[in-house]
């Protein structure tokens, strides 16, 4: 991303960035509900997030791979997938996804008019 | 690294065409329930579905996608099995399907067992629905980032 010299947008940019493939990740997952042996994955997302926002805009940690998730107890096939968890954190992430365009709109909105209207 | 949004809504689309796939089975399960003669001789025989994670390398037209995209897999039948537990033997000797001894041999078939694979195989499907709106949403999302700044 170009240097605005904006703190927050780097972080929204990571946070968009890792809550776009967490759901590349849960919806492996979901599709794997009924697979035998098959074990759920995620990504550490919110410690992540919050160590950068904490370190400050020259943060530059690696971003979590996806790990597999403990999860539940495994079915009597093996699979660990519980529907009902996966439908739970996927809905969450849309959220947060929706939250940080959302404030990536309103950031830039704010740049925007102190671009335009500052000069006055 | 992930899967692009259309990536995704192909994985997710081979899933649900799986979970129907299974729906299928199900219902030629509790259809022939009652089956006790087939064109191979004998009853019906149940029918089970084998499912197993699918790769999607093949979905990348190129080396470079490949390796830029996440380990994220679908999913794929593996193979539709035949049950082989043996035809439940019911004592009937009028049936005109019914052996020497007056046996007839129904189909190994639980239909309580089957209703619920049913009910399971529609929340997998309904719940792959929601990941098609939910990459859908995303992308729209992503595309609406500024425009109203």
């Amino acid at each position: 991303m170009i240097q605005l010299g904006d703190k927050l947008l780097p972080w929204l940019e990571k946070a968009l960035d890792l809550s776009y493939q967490r759901q590349s990740v849960l919806s492996g997952n979901l599709a794997n509900v009924d697979t035998p042996g098959y074990t759920p994955r995620d990504i550490e997302f919110k410690e992540f997030l919050v160590s950068e926002l904490e370190a400050g805009p020259e943060a530059e940690g690696t971003a979590p791979m996806a790990t597999a998730r403990p999860g539940a107890e495994p079915g009597l096939d093996g699979n660990r997938v519980d529907l009902d968890t996966e439908m739970a954190r996927m809905t969450s992430n849309r959220v947060f996804y929706e939250l940080a365009t959302e404030m990536t709109s309103r950031r830039l909105g704010l740049l925007r008019y102190a671009i335009d209207e500052g000069g006055r | 690294m992930a899967l692009t949004v259309f990536q995704m809504l192909d994985l997710t689309g081979r899933a649900l065409s799986v979970q129907r796939e299974r729906l299928g089975v199900v219902s030629s399960n509790l259809a022939n329930a009652q089956t006790t003669r087939t064109a191979e001789g004998g009853p019906y025989k149940r029918r089970d579905v084998v499912l197993a994670e699918d790769s999607m390398k093949d979905s990348f037209g190129h080396a470079l996608d490949a390796s830029l995209a996440g380990d994220e897999r679908s999913v794929k039948v593996k193979e539709i099995r035949q049950d082989t537990a043996e035809p439940r033997r019911v004592y009937e000797p009028g049936h005109p399907d019914a052996d020497t001894d007056g046996y007839v041999a129904y189909p190994n078939i639980n239909t309580v067992e089957e209703m619920v694979n049913m009910i399971t195989v529609m929340r997998s499907y309904q719940a792959n629905l929601t990941v098609v709106t939910a990459v859908r949403e995303m992308a729209q999302r992503a595309l609406g980032i500024g425009r109203n700044g």
